[in-house]
């Protein structure tokens, strides 16, 4: 897995690419400075897959910037998207 | 069946006929007897009356000549003095001789009361005679209580050319002295209804006529006894009797109610009969409608005791199976069955018991026990069948039989074992292409004899080789024309190379196409079943460690990679390794973890097995969570099992062996070719 990170002011953009599994998961966890983050986005586009231990990553982040701001998931490609599904968490991330 | 329901109410229904025919014929008995006797005596009665007349006639015209030689004798007799009246009265053997005159003045007369009455104002008995002074030649009383002498008397009355009339009376006796001679033999053949009789009698019981023979009179009357209807009247001082049989009655009343009681057999008879037909229409309704209930139950459990979910062992991957029974309107006897013998030995059966519906569909609940039973606990195939036979011989007072073919695949040695008893060989389908019947040859059907052996015969299956059962339901449909479907219509369409489920619906629909308006008269039954021989198979152990994780999706995604998996299906594969094996490392406790990865070809699965040694825990078991709640109150927990049921086509538990074993099966798209 790679992640690319995009700073502008107070938006912050992570760029995934990759598997986002148990092995990954942390990964992405650490890099995830939020102080001051007002505008989240996850760009997707070339996620293989992920699993529970990726969908935990995105719930913690959600749970924080509900408080602090916007996140948003973008670029989800039909099986990320029907993870997202399935497990409900569709209904609370803004997906575009 | 209807007579069946009937039978117990017969005997009630025939009571109930008998006594309502009975009491029918005693009150009709009753009434005829009062009508015959009515009716007799009503003869009688007329009889009489006839007599009456007659003797009357009789009477009449004899005191009649008395007044006219009176009338004779007063014109010669100068003296009409009381005394000359009384000597005329004598000689001519009467009580009484009255002259009046042309006002109806009693001018003379034998007795000296009578003189100078006026029969107009004298009493009515008198005043009748004054007819006599007009144009009445003569006038006769009939015998009658006299107001003037107080005792019976009969007057009769002449006119008198000079005037007046002449009147004699004579009392009872006198009558009866006067007119006994011209009695005799009035009654002569005077029969009542051809056998009664009317008998004229003097006073002392003598007879004067009878209607027998002039031989009874004179002689003392004898009256008859009871059988005898008698009917007595007194007739100008004559008793006069009637007699008549009863039997002669009884007779007729026999005669009237033999007819009768034929006419009411027969009224009874169709009356019976028609409210039986009633009945036994509205009874044999409710019956149909019970049994057509019971029947339609009868068949649902027969059918829920087949296995009906396909595929029935998602994880077997050595074998593609499927089996449809489309049951004839009434409950038939067929069944299919089939199960793992053993870890690689797979048993399939199918059977037909004789007869049809709730009987036979019992004995088939039975024998498909007993064959499981027998079949999954004797090592030996022809033992078993021996066993289950006996077993099925014993206690078969209905002498029911099973024809039954059953066959046993050994996936490893890619070897087909069978036993026939007494049913259509199968069609195997060779992957060539080519279909053979199996062997014809076959031991007896089962239930028939106790204690015979089977012997097994024995085929090799090549991979892709399709075995097709069949029941008789299926060669011997019939057509408009009565002709039967067959095995020359039945093998195409096993050629045809189909998957068994597409095969066993080719073949029912091709049926159906036969067979056209013409009802299904038997269940019609199929398995096919297709050897995949072994599947392709990788295993490898793992230590059950944080590393774990990227080595077993490696040694995945490394076998996945010879198969052309399409990337979404490896992904959710993927998933579901990461998903379980994390779970394993992180909550069994075990130091190892084996996985194993089989895929066949026909059609393309792919099966994931997870092996560990630790915690006993079954996943299936694990309540998911609700997807339905928001941001902050979801928890991470459980939603990894939650998707990888979700992404996978089959999940299977197992404790085995003080081992998890968790077997997981993804379906691969039929396009992709290994």
């Amino acid at each position: 897995m790679e992640i690319k990170k995009t700073k502008d002011g107070s938006s912050l953009k992570l760029t995934v690419s990759g598997r986002l599994d148990t092995l990954t998961a942390p990964q992405l966890e650490s890099s995830l400075q939020l102080e001051g983050v007002t505008e989240l986005v996850f760009d997707l586009t070339d996620l293989e897959y992920v699993s529970s231990a990726g969908l935990r990553v995105f719930l913690g982040a959600q749970k924080k910037m509900m408080l602090q701001g916007n996140m948003e998931l973008v670029g989800v490609k039909p099986i990320v998207r029907e993870v997202l599904d399935m497990t409900g968490f569709s209904a609370f991330f803004t997906i575009k | 069946m209807i007579l069946n329901v009937f039978r117990p109410i017969i005997p009630k229904l025939v009571g109930a006929l008998a006594t309502a025919f009975l009491l029918a014929m005693a009150i009709t008995w009753a009434l005829f007897s009062y009508f015959a006797a009515d009716e007799s005596k009503d003869l009688m009665k007329r009889e009489l009356d006839d007599v009456a007349g007659q003797i009357e006639e009789a009477v009449n015209a004899r005191l009649i000549h008395a007044a006219m030689e009176a009338r004779e004798r007063l014109t010669e007799m100068s003296d009409h003095s009381v005394e000359a009246l009384r000597g005329l009265a004598d000689d001519l053997r009467v009580d009484e001789v009255c002259v009046a005159d042309e006002r109806g003045v009693f001018i003379a007369s034998s007795s000296a009361e009578d003189i100078g009455h006026d029969c107009h104002n004298l009493n009515a008995q008198a005043a009748e005679f004054l007819c006599l002074l007009n144009d009445v030649d003569e006038y006769a009383q009939s015998l009658q209580p006299s107001a003037i002498v107080g005792e019976d008397r009969k007057y009769v009355g002449v006119w008198r050319p000079e005037g007046g009339f002449v009147q004699v009376g004579c009392r009872e006796a006198t009558v009866r002295r006067l007119a006994q001679s011209s009695l005799t033999g009035l009654t002569h053949f005077r029969h009542i209804d051809g056998a009664g009789s009317v008998v004229i009698a003097k006073d002392a019981g003598e007879v004067l006529s009878s209607a027998l023979e002039t031989r009874s009179e004179g002689s003392v009357l004898q009256m008859p006894g009871d059988d005898h209807h008698v009917l007595k009247r007194r007739i100008e001082g004559f008793p006069v009797y009637a007699f008549l049989q009863k039997s002669v009655g009884a007779r007729r009343r026999n005669f009237m109610l033999a007819v009768s009681a034929a006419l009411m057999i027969v009224v009874l008879a169709f009356a019976a009969l028609f409210v039986g037909t009633v009945i036994a229409r509205f009874v044999s309704a409710q019956i149909e409608k019970r049994l057509a209930g019971d029947l339609e139950l009868a068949k649902s459990i027969q059918l829920s005791a087949l296995p009906s979910v396909f595929p029935p062992y998602p994880e077997e991957l050595r074998m593609d199976i499927f089996a449809r029974m489309d049951t004839a309107r009434e409950v038939g006897g067929d069944f299919y069955d089939f199960y793992h013998v053993g870890r690689d030995r797979f048993a399939v059966l199918i059977a037909d018991v004789s007869g049809k519906g709730v009987p036979a569909a019992l004995f088939m609940m039975r024998a498909k026990a007993i064959l499981k039973s027998c079949m999954t606990s004797i090592t030996s195939f022809e033992e078993a069948i021996a066993e289950a036979n006996t077993r099925l011989a014993e206690a078969n007072s209905a002498n029911v039989f099973v024809t039954s073919w059953i066959g046993v695949i050994d996936f490893n040695a890619g070897r087909l074992e069978y036993v026939n008893c007494g049913h259509n060989p199968p069609c195997l389908r060779r992957a060539n292409g080519f279909v053979e019947c199996l062997s014809k040859v076959c031991g007896p059907a089962l239930g028939v004899f106790d204690k015979v052996p089977y012997r097994k015969q024995e085929i090799a299956l090549e991979p892709q080789d399709l075995l097709y059962l069949y029941t008789d339901g299926v060669t011997e449909a019939i057509n408009r024309e009565e002709e039967m479907f067959g095995l020359n219509r039945l093998t195409p369409i096993v050629a045809a190379g189909h998957t068994p489920e597409g095969l066993c619906d080719a073949v029912k629909k091709e049926v159906d196409a036969f067979a056209g308006e013409i009802e299904q008269f038997d269940d019609i039954t199929q398995i096919a079943f297709r050897y995949r021989g072994a599947p392709e198979k990788r295993e490898r152990t793992f230590k059950a460690n944080a590393e774990a994780l990227g080595d077993v999706t490696a040694f995945v995604e490394d076998a996945l990679a010879l198969t052309q998996c399409p990337d979404d299906t490896r992904a959710r594969l993927l998933i579901a390794v990461d998903e379980i094996t994390s779970n394993i490392v992180h909550h069994s406790k075990s130091e190892d973890m084996t996985v194993v990865l089989e895929r066949a070809e026909m059609p393309p699965v792919v099966r994931l097995t997870f092996i560990d040694a630790g915690t006993k825990w079954n996943p299936l078991q694990h309540r998911d969570p609700d997807t339905s709640l928001g941001a902050e109150e979801r928890e991470i927990g459980g939603l990894g099992l939650l998707m990888v049921k979700k992404l996978m086509d089959g999940v299977r538990y197992e404790w085995r062996d003080g081992h998890n074993v968790l077997s997981l099966r993804k379906n691969l798209p039929w396009n992709i070719q290994g």
